[in-house]
């Protein structure tokens, strides 16, 4: 019986302009301006490619046995890494024109950067900042697996502006096992901003519902529903997943709109598919457990446009997550940054570290809003 | 007759003791308390198998509040539904099927075609596949849509969205059809045409529960009628029955003078 419901509210909702003009229209226009407003930013930015930095190691520095092959990694990239071992760092840029200096300390490092360089300040933290989280990562993995007491983190320093760090738990770690990932390479405006907002337009699946739901409260059409056989549970099921597949469609045209018409490019298709699919099901259980609970239309459009644009602004919606001034903290609590992150990463690098992590924030946001939603409407239901 | 006594039913005339058919609903103290307010009171009514069981009351009388209850939609406070001998609440998997309600709103889905809106109604209890083909050309021709199918509800007039609601709800071949107000806000020819349809399930052996402001529609297709008000039973039995409380001879009454005579004049503004 469920199969019906599904058939027939896809049609309604892809009958609807609103799913038209929201999910092929929106995405496809807002990315095409913002592509264009930020070209010569995301320019800037390519032009990075090679530039020359400073650094300097503290003896005992957990960083040291690395060192060297990150020194000649980021020289792959074109990041010149130059010893610096006397002097203030900010002296030593200005004395030998540099476009940063990286201070090792024993447990961490400061990242220091000009104004006039901010975009390879950026670059350089945002290196740094993904070859350490990896190591980090094996570091504590190796110590579980060596049954060692020791565990390593990861830290933001966020003390001053314009430094970044990692601090290792240095004393106890078993000492630093560097993976050392392909940076973010040159990505450009129409990559970025075309990736993103199809990403964004996925995370406010519930407003493709709006007219149905409204028209089923205004005719009450869920009392019909509740004299039948069905149950609550199929019932949700079948709009979580109808909702699904018609912004699925909505939005895979779009996204043929935007690389047929602007060139952008998606690295694996399949997989950015499956990404954006698994954001809409985890997005979409929440907007729905919102609106079992407030039971209004109106209320959950208010509170989904404020969340997700919330999650939007630190996770890169707004502004390249890469250059944002975000705390990575802050990024880390978007499921948007995750989605954000691995498309644009599969785009330009043709994989990314963040894939499994997008699919279990989504899959487990799906999972627990499903029945929490599930839950609300059986309560609300007893009530009346 | 002193209309502010109503603690007890005044009219219980019909012996549908010795009615051979059996009783396919029966409430039982059925009671919905909203915070203090009582809206249904202590409820006790029968209804048997080929009835057309009439509902009257003024607004806020609780009326709907009582078919809600019977449907499952609302939950009662105190007391059950039994239908077809079963406790409804929890056989409702099991009796639903046997059920049929045409709520007083219109049900439908406007941006879908006839036949996609009795599909979806229908496929809720189960039938699918070419059985489901049948009944949904089978509800379309018997409320007339035969020819409309193809076209989208939202296009429809009020009469036309009315008779679509009714087939929504017959696909599944109920026992037990509950109209809420069924000809509201149509024309002459579409009532009529309901009325007729409603008589016709009915004499096919479906049971009818029918509530309508509209007294004449009552007296005309109901076998039995009830009256309600402030949430409780006053009076049930035959149209003729009832104006008998009011005066002897019932060809100087109408219905809607008992009406008006059992539930008072004043203005109910629910």
């Amino acid at each position: 019986m469920v199969r019906y419901l599904i058939k027939n509210y896809i049609k309604m909702m892809l009958r609807s302009p609103m799913t038209l003009l929201i999910y092929i229209l929106g995405p496809t226009v807002v990315a095409a301006v913002l592509i264009s407003a930020f070209t010569n930013l995301m320019k800037t930015y390519e032009g990075t490619g090679n530039f020359e930095v400073g650094y300097s190691v503290e003896e005992g520095s957990v960083f040291e046995e690395s060192l060297g092959a990150l020194i000649d990694r980021f020289g792959e990239n074109g990041v010149k890494f130059t010893l610096y071992a006397n002097g203030q760092p900010e002296d030593v840029i200005e004395r030998k024109q540099l476009a940063g200096f990286v201070r090792f300390g024993k447990n961490d490092y400061t990242v220091y950067e000009t104004k006039d360089t901010r975009a390879q300040g950026h670059l350089l933290e945002y290196m740094l900042e993904s070859t350490f989280e990896t190591a980090t990562d094996v570091a504590a993995l190796a110590a579980a697996a060596e049954g060692m007491p020791g565990t390593a983190g990861v830290a933001a320093a966020e003390g001053m502006p314009g430094t970044a760090g990692v601090m290792a738990e240095a004393g106890q770690t078993p000492g630093i096992t560097t993976e050392y990932p392909e940076y973010v390479p040159a990505i450009d405006s129409t990559d970025y901003y075309g990736i993103i907002e199809i990403v964004y337009f996925a995370a406010i699946a519930i407003v493709c519902g709006a007219a149905f739901f409204t028209n089923e409260k205004k005719n009450r059409i869920d009392r019909k529903l509740r004299v039948s056989n069905v149950s609550g549970t199929k019932v949700y099921l079948a709009k979580l997943t109808s909702i699904t597949i018609a912004v699925s469609v909505g939005l895979l045209a779009a996204t043929l709109i935007l690389t047929a018409m602007m060139g952008v490019k998606w690295g694996n298709a399949l997989l950015s598919a499956g990404i954006i699919f698994a954001l809409i099901l985890g997005t979409l259980a929440m907007e729905l457990f919102i609106l079992e609970v407030t039971n209004s239309m109106a209320a959950t459009v208010i509170i989904t446009f404020a969340v997700i644009w919330l999650m939007g602004f630190v996770g890169g919606s707004f502004e390249t997550y890469m250059f944002s001034s975000h705390p990575q903290t802050l990024k880390n609590l978007s499921p948007i940054y995750y989605a954000n992150r691995s498309l644009v990463e599969l785009s330009c690098m043709g994989h990314s570290d963040f894939v499994p992590k997008t699919f279990i924030i989504s899959g487990g946001m799906c999972v627990v809003f499903s029945a929490l939603a599930v839950a609300a409407g059986k309560i609300r239901r007893t009530r009346t | 007759m002193d209309s502010n006594n109503k603690d007890e039913v005044i009219l219980k005339t019909t012996d549908i003791a010795n009615s051979k058919n059996e009783v396919i609903l029966k409430t039982t103290d059925l009671t919905k308390k909203y915070g203090n307010r009582i809206v249904v009171d202590n409820l006790n009514i029968e209804i048997r198998k080929g009835e057309i069981f009439g509902l009257l009351g003024p607004n806020g009388a609780g009326k709907s509040t009582t078919m809600n209850m019977i449907c499952n939609i609302v939950t009662p406070t105190l007391g059950d539904v039994e239908f077809m001998g079963k406790d409804f609440r929890k056989n409702k998997k099991e009796l639903s099927r046997h059920l049929g309600f045409i709520p007083q709103d219109l049900a439908i889905h406007g941006s879908l075609k006839a036949w996609e809106n009795v599909e979806l109604f229908t496929s809720l209890y189960g039938i699918r596949g070419k059985e489901l083909k049948e009944r949904i050309n089978e509800s379309l021709e018997y409320v007339g849509l035969s020819d409309k199918r193809d076209e989208y509800a939202k296009t429809f007039s009020g009469g036309m969205k009315r008779r679509l609601n009714i087939a929504c709800a017959i696909g599944h071949h109920p026992e037990l059809l509950i109209f809420d107000e069924p000809t509201v806000g149509i024309d002459p020819q579409s009532r009529n045409f309901i009325l007729e349809k409603i008589k016709e399930s009915n004499r096919n052996g479906a049971t009818v529960i029918y509530t309508s402001h509209y007294m004449e529609e009552v007296e005309a297709i109901c076998t039995r009628i009830a009256v309600m008000d402030n949430g409780k039973l006053i009076a049930v039995g035959t149209s003729e029955e009832l104006k008998k409380l009011v005066v002897d001879d019932t060809s100087k009454v109408t219905l809607e003078e008992v009406f008006l005579t059992l539930t008072g004049k004043n203005l109910r503004d629910m």
